[in-house]
């Protein structure tokens, strides 16, 4: 009996050294070394024990994935916020949704932080994809390339089912639209319609559909892809493309130099976004009237390139570029086999010059075929030929052509596959940033307005 | 340069602590903007004028006839009390007992004044759903247009307006560009569908009667700028007649009345709605039926009867959209029927 009491004591007594040991094993061993704490603390683990200095360097990536990584955290504690909430119903969801933003304690604030976070998520995805192609950062890394294409998707498809949910004349028929580009896709178009949609139209069976899809499914698949995506730089070596001779190659402790500026980035993400969604709420639309269209419908801003496209023609827009666009970024890793010039925004000084031609090349091109297309003046002749066959004569069909020729002048020019691929690829994104920005500008009845014109018929 | 690790440290430390703290600023704005909304200053304003020993701060909340929620008593504190004098600033002011009794049948706000019940901001709420700030909500004298919702013209008292209205309506001519028959929208292309949604505001209504071309350049429609010069009550009686065709966006009463009580439409009360729920958008707001509603019967047109609306009611029949039953009105023979 006494050795129990004096055990007890001696335990309860031991009590705050066996708590800070039991709950952060490995300090013993470690200590609180900056080896230490990276081996014992699961947010720092992904790290390795030392990084060059040119991966502490904000140039080296721009921290564009840890930008995404962020959004996408911030983007699960808001969206299981709004889940409280939320009624996933064609008859309560835009009710759930006025109570969210009008009488919900901080419930517009939370909302406007989710939805600039998915927008913030968008854009840093593209431009992290981006920075890694002009690195030609895929070099040996082909398997995390196609697993962060996959995360790409998935955030796409993430904005666009969560697009449908506040159930406002906007989002009901920006999907309508999206979806009824799916007619437009030969042999699986109509299956995965019906698929998405529970049916033809958008209804009850869509809705819930598209928030199982947002609220479980496809946050699922994004975190497994987080997992393996940030595994596998860790296994490739960190980042690509080895850092020149000199003070870009010292190594350096990751803890603290590395991980605090990503803690730093992180939280200054967070700041700026809690910043925004507190000055600028997210919009919440008129109530669904599944007889009237909004018009303009328009598709969401980050499909509004596809919706123009489909204007001039709905093959082409919905199925040809989307389809052309994401086997190229595929295939990309496989094309292109260049060890030079990897980890180098834009490769070598060739490569460079090629991909800015381009550039400049495309936004000439871009402005030469709407005048031609949108006013029959001196492009007549194209117009009339754009009637005749509206598949193959169009701004669309022009960008294809300009990627090619791009991609075959830099080709020949540099003898680099990499200047090739990525001048197509700089064309593309050019115009097709274009094209969202005319579809931005499109009015009733897809008329063309200056953002300064006012638009016909708004009383 | 060697790379200087403390430094480094240093400077990311600082960093951080200057991150968090725009942080911790940035939440205690938004807590603080929570706090002192302006419904909460509102109902603290009404507690110090009627000296009310209440200080608690709630959000008040009512469901109207039609299930919908509706917060308009946060604000409107005095609707129903009778010792506030006139000086009460026009929130807190009491409803007119006129009909008070809509009050006390829950028959809502916003199934008259239309706004939007679940907002809080008095912007929003006195704007339609969606923050639209077209309308203002509506009073007197445009307020008789929603009596339409759930009665009959004529068939109650306090709507001489609408019927005075569809009845200068007629005697205009106005049927016969803008009809107003069944037959869902698209049936006729010459005059605008005028229960087409997206109500006009009240302001573009006025104008279309006096100037049609200010709103619509090239329009054919001719002016009655001359016969309303000489009555200007008939301009707003017949304002509060075009008001009524399209009520849809003046409140949710879309999914039928709930209570039943004092409707005189059994039919309309639920498919006076907006499309795409309860009925969808047949609304009969073609003064010949409505008129002719008790001789024809909801079954002229519609083939039967519903036996009891409700759970376990059974289907409302739909009409043929694409095969109306014009001969109801369209071979009676009489002169000015339209067609």
């Amino acid at each position: 009996m006494k050795g129990f009491f004096s055990a007890l004591w001696g335990n309860l007594s031991g009590l705050p050294g066996n708590l800070r040991r039991g709950l952060r094993p490995g300090v013993a061993e470690g200590g609180n070394s900056a080896a230490g704490r990276l081996r014992r603390s699961f947010a720092y683990h992904l790290h390795p024990l030392r990084v060059t200095r040119r991966a502490l360097r904000a140039s080296t990536t721009l921290g564009l994935g840890v930008v995404s990584l962020t959004a996408f955290l911030i983007l699960g504690v808001t969206g299981v916020l709004l889940m409280i909430y939320y009624q996933p119903g064609t008859s309560d969801a835009y009710a759930s949704m006025q109570d969210i933003q009008y009488a919900v304690a901080m419930g517009s604030f939370v909302r406007a932080l989710h939805r600039w976070a998915a927008y913030a998520m968008l854009v840093s995805i593209l431009l992290h994809l981006l920075r890694v192609a002009s690195m030609g950062a895929y070099r040996g890394r082909e398997l995390n390339w196609l697993v962060g294409l996959g995360l790409g998707g998935l955030a796409l498809g993430l904005a666009f089912t969560g697009y449908l949910l506040p159930w406002d004349q906007r989002s009901y028929w920006a999907v309508r639209v999206s979806a009824s580009m799916l007619d437009s896709v030969p042999l699986l178009g109509l299956a995965v319609k019906n698929l998405m949609l529970g049916g033809q139209t958008v209804g009850q069976a869509a809705l819930l559909r598209f928030y199982m899809l947002h609220v479980a499914m496809l946050p699922a698949g994004m975190l497994a892809l987080i997992a393996v995506h940030l595994w596998r730089i860790r296994r490739d070596g960190g980042l690509a493309g080895a850092p020149e001779d000199g003070e870009d190659s010292e190594l350096l402790p990751a803890w603290p130099h590395l991980v605090l500026r990503e803690a730093l980035l992180m939280l200054w993400v967070l700041v700026v976004l809690a910043a925004v969604a507190a000055l600028v709420s997210a919009p919440l639309g008129a109530p669904v009237d599944v007889h009237v269209p909004a018009n303009p419908e328009k598709a969401p801003w980050y499909f509004l390139w596809a919706q123009e496209l489909v204007s001039y023609s709905a093959r082409l827009g919905a199925f040809v570029i989307p389809a052309l666009l994401a086997l190229g970024l595929v295939g990309l890793p496989f094309l292109d086999r260049e060890d030079e010039g990897v980890g180098r925004w834009f490769g070598t000084r060739n490569c460079r010059l090629a991909v800015l031609l381009s550039g400049l090349g495309a936004i000439a091109a871009l402005a030469l075929f709407e005048v031609f297309y949108m006013q029959a003046g001196p492009g007549v002749f194209f117009k009339a030929l754009g009637t005749v066959w509206p598949d193959v004569v169009n701004p669309g069909a022009g960008m294809i052509v300009v990627a090619i020729l791009a991609m075959l002048t830099t080709g020949i020019a540099t003898d680099s596959t990499r200047a090739a691929f990525l001048s197509g690829l700089v064309v593309m994104l050019i115009m097709l940033l274009g094209f969202t920005l005319i579809g931005v500008c499109r009015g009733p009845d897809w008329v063309f307005y200056w953002p300064w014109e006012e638009w016909p018929g708004v009383v | 340069m060697l790379f200087d690790l403390a430094k480094d440290t240093r400077r990311l430390r600082v960093g951080l602590f200057a991150g968090a703290l725009s942080l911790l600023l940035v939440l205690a704005w938004i807590g603080l903007r929570e706090a002192r909304t302006e419904w909460r200053s509102t109902q603290a304003d009404f507690f110090d004028l009627t000296g009310d020993a209440r200080h608690t701060t709630e959000i008040l909340q009512n469901k109207n006839c039609s299930g919908q929620t509706e917060r308009c008593a946060t604000c409107h504190l005095g609707a129903r009390r009778r010792d506030l004098g006139a000086q009460t600033p026009k929130v807190y002011r009491a409803h007119p007992p006129s009909m008070l009794r809509h009050l006390e049948r829950r028959t809502g706000c916003s199934t008259c004044h239309g706004g939007c019940g679940r907002a809080l901001e008095s912007e929003l709420a006195h704007a339609l759903p969606g923050g639209r700030k077209r309308d203002p909500l509506l009073g007197q004298p445009y307020i008789q247009a929603s009596c339409a919702r759930c009665h009959l013209p004529g068939a109650q008292e306090g709507m001489q307006r609408l019927v005075a209205g569809a009845e200068i309506y007629v005697r205009l001519g106005c049927l016969i560009c803008h009809p107003l028959n069944v037959g869902g929208r698209g049936s006729w292309d010459f005059g605008t569908d005028l229960r087409a949604p997206g109500r006009k505001s009240l302001a573009y209504l006025r104008m279309s009667l006096i100037d049609p071309a200010a709103n619509f350049p090239g329009s054919t429609m001719p002016s009655f700028k001359n016969y309303f010069s000489d009555n200007p009550e008939g301009l707003t009686d017949v304002l509060v007649f075009l008001l009524s065709l399209n009520i849809e966006d003046a409140g949710d009463c879309s999914r039928g009345n709930k209570t039943g009580a004092g409707v005189d439409k059994p039919c309309s009360g639920c498919h006076a709605g907006a499309g795409g729920r309860a009925g969808g958008r047949m609304a009969h707001k073609c003064v010949y039926i409505v008129e002719r509603k008790d001789e024809l019967g909801c079954a002229a047109c519609h083939q039967h009867e519903i036996p009891a609306p409700g759970p376990g009611g059974g289907r409302c029949p739909v009409i043929n959209r694409h095969r109306p039953n014009c001969v109801v009105c369209h071979e009676t023979g009489e002169g000015d029927r339209p067609g």
